[in-house]
């Protein structure tokens, strides 16, 4: 997973590539994402995030998620992965309507006029894009700065992208920064090393001197 | 001339250190005996600091000095969302508490954006309650030179944080600590912390000394002693530290309508504390603030 962030000031440029890195850390999305980019423009200002999931996250089918008992009329489903009820019980509803598909306990269902194969067959692998970009776009909401209230979504072609501001953003910033993407990007000269600097200190300090 | 001191030790015997300090002439500003451990903070004389650290040896304890006793801090965050607390504020509050200092966390309600950040009038004067107040900035140096406007007009000395490292004519600026998401727990990001802790005592010494050209006539510690003696509704109060002492005052957190008398009657050394302070209604509950009036004020 690469992180790249730029800017004109290089030490916040540095401080956000931080951040990310931490959220990430702390959702536990390493093996989710491929890249992520950040531009922040300090003139507007400006803050684009653009996320490239990784694709080769393994597939999920529908009987890792559920067990199903054949009951003659219908089908009795119980969701065995809590994280994909949600997505899983909107899809049912949308297909089958919300009078065939009864919710009797928190992860347990009746279908009316469904066998098992019915529901076997039905792709799922959207479930888990869904559930993954629940995510990401957390992570992207824990980075982006919150005092930039305006943001769009600008998410294509499997890419995840957010930009915000404090200002209305017109549509020649998001040219702008559409360009400035489709450059390489640029490492960092500077690490954090340079700003928290190693200092000498003795090798032994009494232990009530080395905290006050 | 006073100084002020943390002990910490057992409390076995702990009371040969309390009576020592009251003999030499000093004040227990605190006291508190957690099971075995004790830990007093106390302002004595500096000369007899001698007979002191002789007798915390006696009964095997630590002493150490503790520059910002006394006083009450301000740590202001832009909010309170988790983009800004509880890194790095807590640890910064946290810091100054361990060299003495009372603190308050305040979260602004509008602290936020560039442009858009502001402070308003009832943040303000909760603000200038405090001694000092240590205002946490972001990482940009062009965000922290234009914000920094919106609170330029404090009254209180003002100890900015931020991560580049850049100088900010009128306030104490310390870089390093930015927008950060994690606890320091490293040297190096703790030398920072002592740093800010640093530039926090050098700003209570620049208002140590404006005090110091008209002092009051009564040192404020002194005054705590008499209040929490003669007000006796102050030992029922449920807040954590009923008396906070300040720089140049007190803030006594009971209500201010019902005890503002009782508090302006309390007799120190033949004067009436209504007669050389000022008591006022703080803007936080309503509570009450002994402001100390300067010698050439008191007739």
């Amino acid at each position: 997973m690469e992180i790249y962030a730029e800017s004109s000031d290089e030490v916040g440029a540095l401080a956000y590539k931080m951040l990310a890195k931490d959220a990430i850390a702390e959702l536990s999305l390493g093996r989710l994402i491929n890249e992520v980019r950040i531009y922040i423009d300090i003139e507007k200002p400006l803050f684009f995030i653009r996320i490239k999931p990784n694709p080769s996250v393994k597939k999920i089918g529908m009987e890792d998620i559920v067990e199903i008992t054949d009951k003659g009329d219908g089908v009795e489903m119980e969701i065995t992965d809590e994280k994909y009820a949600p997505y899983l019980l909107d899809l049912l509803w949308k297909k089958y309507g919300e009078e065939r598909v009864q919710q009797i306990e928190r992860n347990y269902l009746e279908i009316k006029g469904v066998s098992k194969s019915d529901i076997m067959a039905l792709p799922i692998s959207e479930l888990q894009e869904q559930e993954r970009d629940a995510l990401i776009q957390d992570m992207i909401f824990r980075i982006i700065p919150i005092g930039f209230r305006i943001t769009k979504n600008l998410s294509e072609n499997g890419m995840i992208t957010y930009i915000a501001s404090e200002n209305p953003i017109s549509e020649e910033d998001i040219e702008r920064m559409e360009e400035i993407m489709s450059r390489p990007p640029e490492e960092l000269s500077i690490d954090i090393k340079d700003i928290i600097k190693e200092r000498e200190r003795e090798l032994f300090v009494p232990y009530k001197g080395s905290y006050v | 001339m006073y100084e002020n001191f943390i002990f910490e030790g057992g409390s076995y015997k702990h009371r040969k250190l309390v009576e020592l300090v009251e003999d030499l002439g000093g004040y227990i500003i605190t006291k508190r005996i957690f099971a075995q451990e004790a830990h007093i903070t106390f302002a004595a004389p500096s000369e007899d600091y001698d007979h002191i650290k002789r007798c915390v040896d006696e009964i095997q304890g630590m002493i150490r000095k503790a520059p910002l006793l006394g006083t009450e801090i301000a740590v202001i965050s832009p909010t309170i969302t988790r983009h800004h607390l509880p890194h790095p504020f807590c640890d910064i509050a946290e810091f100054l508490r361990r060299r003495g200092a009372q603190t308050n966390i305040i979260g602004l309600a509008r602290g936020v954006g560039r442009r858009t950040a502001q402070i308003n009038r009832r943040e303000r004067m909760i603000i200038e309650e405090h001694d000092v107040a240590v205002l946490g900035m972001g990482n940009f140096e062009r965000c922290i030179r234009e914000k920094i406007q919106a609170f330029s007009d404090l009254k209180i000395p003002l100890v900015v944080t931020g991560l580049p490292k850049i100088e900010i004519p009128g306030c104490i600026y310390i870089g390093g600590c930015g927008r950060m998401p994690f606890k320091f727990k490293k040297l190096d990001e703790i030398d920072i912390l002592k740093d800010i802790a640093d530039g926090v005592e050098r700003a209570i010494e620049k208002r140590k000394e404006e005090i110091s050209i008209d002092p009051p006539p009564i040192p404020p510690f002194v005054v705590k002693d008499e209040v929490w003696k003669q007000v006796e509704d102050i030992k029922y109060s449920l807040a954590p530290a009923p008396l906070v002492l300040k720089i140049n005052g007190l803030r006594i957190k009971l209500p201010y309508d019902k005890y503002h008398d009782q508090v302006s009657n309390v007799e120190i050394a033949g004067y009436r504390l209504g007669e050389i302070s000022e008591i006022k209604r703080s803007v936080y509950r309503n509570r009450i603030l002994v402001e100390m009036l300067g010698e050439s004020m008191v007739s």
